[in-house]
This record gives C-alpha cells, structure tokens and sequence, in this order.
C-alpha cells in the first residue's frame, strides 16, 4: 500500500526530525550561559534532545525547556569538555 | 819560575839610618848576585844599631860580609822567598731543570774543604754541594753561590740567571669531531681537533665493529643498523694524542621500546609547548595506522601531534610521549631519540572560535610498518582493529584501548553533537560529533584512541575531548576525508 506514512503524534503537524530540529535549535540553546552543547540522544528508547551543561542550576533549568516540539529535552551536567591530554611540566 | 825584586824605601828613621841606606843601595845588585842571598833590608839590631840585612836561603851561605861601609851586617835565614800565591777559593756551579724544579752542582768550585752558600734568587738559600729547589712562581731568578775555604776565605760570587719553567711543556691536542650517516653510510669529519702549539699530523679512528681508518675526513659503511662506539684518536706533532668517543646510530636501530610500537598506545610530540610561562610535553594516544596504499601513517589527534596547530611539519613524534619518559621529566634525549617513530606530515587546523564548524581534531605522522604496528597490546588490548568503518547509533556498544584507561567499553549515547570543547588555546566549536556515556570510558591522556565497536572491532570515531558523563569522538569518516585533503592522498584504516 502506498501512501503517507502515519505517526502516532500528538498534534496535527508532522513532527521535524530531531536533526532538523537540532538544526534550528542549536544555536539558541548554544547562546543560553553555562551550556556547552547539545545532542541527539535516546530516552527511554525515543529520539530526545540532550542539552549538556557545566553545571545544573535551577537558575540554568528553568532556561531550558523540558520539550520542544514534541521532543524531550534532557539536560546532561558533563561540566567543562576538554581535549583529553595530559601534561607535565618540564 | 819567575823573580820580581820588590824595593821600598824608607823616608826616616833613628840617626845613622841613613848610612845604612846608601850601604845598601850601593850593595844589594852584588849580594844579589850571590847565590843563597835572597834578599837585603835596612833593620835596627837590638832596637837602637842600624844594620845591614842580609836575607838567605839557608845557613849555608858563605863569603858573607860582615859590615858594609862601616855599616854592621847581619845575617838572617828566611829560607827561600815565596809570593804568597795560595788562590782565593773560586765558586763556581752548573744545573739542570726540570718544570720548576732545578738541580745545582756546585763541585766544579775550588778550594779546601769548602762550604757551599747558595742564594737562589726567591728569598730562599740553601747550602750543600749539591742542591735541589723547586721555584713556586715562573720567571727567571738570579742563583749565587759563595764558597768559604777551611781558612775562612770566602770567594767571589758566583751567578746565573735560571728561567723556570724550563723546558716548555708541550701541550697535548684536542680531538672532537662530528658525522652523519644515511642509512649504513656515515662520513666523520676530525677537522674540529687542534693542537694549542702545534699540529695534529695523525687522526686515527676505531668505527665500533672492528675496523678501522685514518684520516681527517673517513668515510665508513656498516654492515648492519645499530649503534656503534665511535673513537678518534688525534696525535700532534710532539707525539701527545687524544680521544673523542661518541655513540653512533645508524640504519634501523634498536630501540628500548617494543618495535613496531602497538596502537592505542602512549604517544606524543617531541616539540614542548608553552602555556602560561611554562615548558609542558604532552601525551595522548596513537590511535591506529592509516595507509595510503604506499605510505603508511600514525593517527592521533592535532592536539596531540600537532599542539593546536603550533607544531611544524616535521616534528619528530613519538612513542610513548615523553610525559611517560623516567630518566628525567619529560624524558632525556637518548629515551626521545630512542622514541622516534616518525614525523608530522599533515594535520587538520582548528578554528579556535566559538561558533566554529570544526569537524575533526586530527593529525598523522609519517611512519614505517617497522616504527608502527596494527594492533594494540596483547595483553590488554582488542586486537587489530577492522579496516571497515561503520558510522555512529545510539545505543552502539563500543570500546577502545588507549594510554590512560587502556581497555574500556561504553556505549554511543549521543549523535550530531555540537559541543565547545576548551583547549589551551582557548574554545573550538565542533558540531556532528559522537558521544560514548560512561565517566570511566576515558580520562586525560587518552585523546587520539580509536573507538571501535565492540562486535566486530569497526572503527567509529577517534576520541579527543570529555567531560565528567561522557566522551566525544570525531567520526571516522569525517577523520579520514579531512586528513586526506590535508596530505593529497587518499587514507584508510590499515587493520584486518
């Protein structure tokens, strides 16, 4: 059978694929203070997106919104990412 | 033997005096004459009687007057006249010399039974018919030496300047040279020696395996790669030598690193880099070979290989990096020369800007199957990695072995990430980057590590930066385009 594929959502409007959001997305939750990225993920087996933080501040949380359009937001306190060498001092 | 006739005359005296004068003068020539008279005198007889004196040679002269123009005359045997010609005592010494030490012979002076005073010309005497003095300063000193005969006469001095040092010390030569090999051919130039007063008219070398050659330039082939004990023997025109000994390394060489180095290895820059005032090395992992179908290549990351950009084509890298060298920190030059396993050949620039699109933190280095092998080390590691490179899922198990945390296994719990990622350099935006959960799946020192799937061993991602709940890798795929536009050839993962 041809035809639409139909998604269990729960608005009218097909949903964006999570890259697509991220796309639009990113740079917004970039720009909010105290995040240093943002992801792709999975929770609980469905497509979500990860935001990821230095530190998780409910000053921080409230920024951050708990959905966007359909997708769960989940924030991830991975604190300063670094390249991952090590030094010594001579 | 010679006579000389002495006369003297004298001006006045006690009456009568004088007639015995002219008695005398007017005598002497004919007693002279007689043989056994030596001699005539005006004297006084009993202190008050001038007389005639006659001077003989013995009691046995005859025909002797006994009063000469009524002068009286007296007789009197001195024996014979002799000058007094007994010499002075004459001091007189010849020397050797040693440096600053001199021996002095005194027994060409003459004289009965002398004593011998020496002066040697440093506020320092001596006494002795032969002496030894050490001078403590160089420079000429006036030696005299005065002998004093059993009579208590002494002579005239006798002197001699002596120079110390007195036999110029010759000075030995300087041997030192320098070489340079390709592969088993070196050339060693001894043209560096000298000789402070003189000539260097031999150079002798010993290569280290046995043979031998002279000359100031040699030219030397060995048989098989290795590090020889180099000796030039320099000699001067007095006939003193010296050496110089140096360790040469040619070909191939043994190193006190296992060769070919595993993968997923410690690894790093010989270059230093330079953050807040202080020298630091750096490490991170070797994350796997890559070949180009002729060349093959060290993969790890541009922070790691390339320092952010501020290395140079060329570099040497190494492995392990010199954070993990013991002799000293960050290693000593025979444990770096003995690291070598190739050099920087390309890297891909990070732009060091928060809204950057880095893609990939990468670099490779210029290698040989003998410097880098394909698998990681046997007794902790997965193998060799597949050369087929699978892209990234959430949900993917995954695992890598790297210089930090070797073995570890975790899971890709994000895709597509966009994360700023803090170097010294300051921040660099990445975006399509993969995330493997787990806070123990790495840890400093592990950048560069190749993630690979843990079915299968396909390579995923290369790991360069983390923070407490996760890791980040750039895709491979993204690793292995970028690289290849940098190098103008076309990589893939050499592995199984």
């Amino acid at each position: 059978m041809t035809g639409r594929r139909i998604e269990k959502v729960d608005s009218y409007m097909p949903k964006k694929t999570i890259e697509e959001l991220l796309r639009e997305r990113a740079d917004g939750l970039m720009s909010i203070p105290g995040v240093v990225g943002t992801a792709q993920g999975q929770c609980s087996g469905k497509p979500c997106i990860k935001v990821f933080v230095v530190k998780k501040t409910p000053e921080l949380l409230k920024k951050i919104p708990s959905a966007i359009e359909g997708y769960t937001v989940t924030v991830q306190e991975t604190g300063v990412i670094r390249a991952l060498r090590s030094g010594y001092r001579r | 033997m010679a006579t000389t006739v002495y006369a003297a005359k004298p001006t006045e005296g006690p009456p009568g005096i004088k007639r015995a004068i002219e008695a005398q003068e007017a005598h002497t020539d004919a007693l002279l004459a007689i043989p056994g008279i030596v001699g005539t005198a005006v004297g006084l007889r009993n202190d008050a009687e001038p007389v005639v004196k006659i001077y003989t040679k013995s009691a046995k002269v005859a025909g002797l007057p006994e009063e000469l123009d009524g002068v009286p005359v007296s007789v009197q045997v001195t024996g014979r006249i002799a000058a007094l010609d007994k010499p002075l005592p004459a001091a007189s010494f010849t020397y050797t010399c040693s440096d600053y030490t001199v021996d002095f012979d005194a027994s060409a002076s003459s004289g009965t039974k002398l004593t011998y005073d020496w002066d040697f010309g440093d506020s320092s005497t001596g006494s002795g018919v032969t002496v030894s003095h050490t001078y403590q300063d160089a420079g000429t000193h006036t030696v005299t030496l005065t002998v004093t005969d059993k009579f208590g006469v002494t002579s005239l001095p006798s002197s001699q300047d002596v120079t110390v040092p007195c036999e110029p010390v010759n000075k030995p030569p300087v041997a030192s040279f320098t070489y340079e090999c390709l592969d088993l051919v070196c050339d060693f130039d001894g043209s560096g020696s000298y000789d402070p007063d003189g000539d260097i008219v031999k150079w002798e070398w010993e290569f280290g395996d046995s043979s031998t050659g002279s000359g100031v330039i040699v030219s030397h082939t060995y048989q098989e790669a290795g590090t020889y004990t180099v000796t030039l023997t320099a000699t001067d025109n007095d006939g003193a030598a010296d050496t110089d000994t140096q360790g040469v390394t040619v070909g191939n060489p043994p190193s006190r690193y296992p060769r070919p180095a595993d993968i997923g290895t410690s690894s790093g820059s010989e270059r230093l880099t330079r953050v807040r005032g202080s020298w630091y090395c750096t490490v991170g992992t070797l994350g796997v070979r890559l070949t180009d179908g002729t060349s093959v290549y060290a993969l790890s990351n541009n922070h790691v290989y390339a320092l952010e950009g501020k290395g140079e084509i060329g570099d040497r890298i190494l492995q392990p990096g010199r954070v993990d060298m013991t002799d000293q920190a960050c290693g000593s030059t025979d444990e770096i020369n003995d690291a070598v396993i190739g050099n920087l050949a390309a890297y891909v620039p990070i732009q060091f800007r928060p809204n950057a699109n880095n893609k990939v933190d990468a670099a490779v280095a210029s290698t040989t199957t003998a410097m880098v092998g394909q698998s990681t080390p046997l007794a902790t590691g997965y193998g060799i990695p597949s050369s087929t490179t699978v892209p990234a899922s959430v949900g993917l198990p995954v695992q890598k072995h790297g210089r930090t945390t070797a073995l570890t296994t975790g899971t890709v719990i994000g895709i597509n990430a966009i994360i700023v990622v803090e170097y010294d350099r300051g921040l660099a935006r990445f975006d399509g980057q993969i995330e493997v959960g787990g806070s123990d799946f790495s840890a400093q020192g592990d950048s560069g590590s190749l993630i690979v799937t843990s079915d299968g061993l396909n390579p995923v991602a290369l790991l360069f930066a983390g923070g407490d709940t996760s890791t980040f890798g750039n895709p491979i795929e993204d690793i292995l385009s970028e690289l290849s536009t940098e190098l103008g050839t076309t990589l893939s993962i050499d592995g199984s």
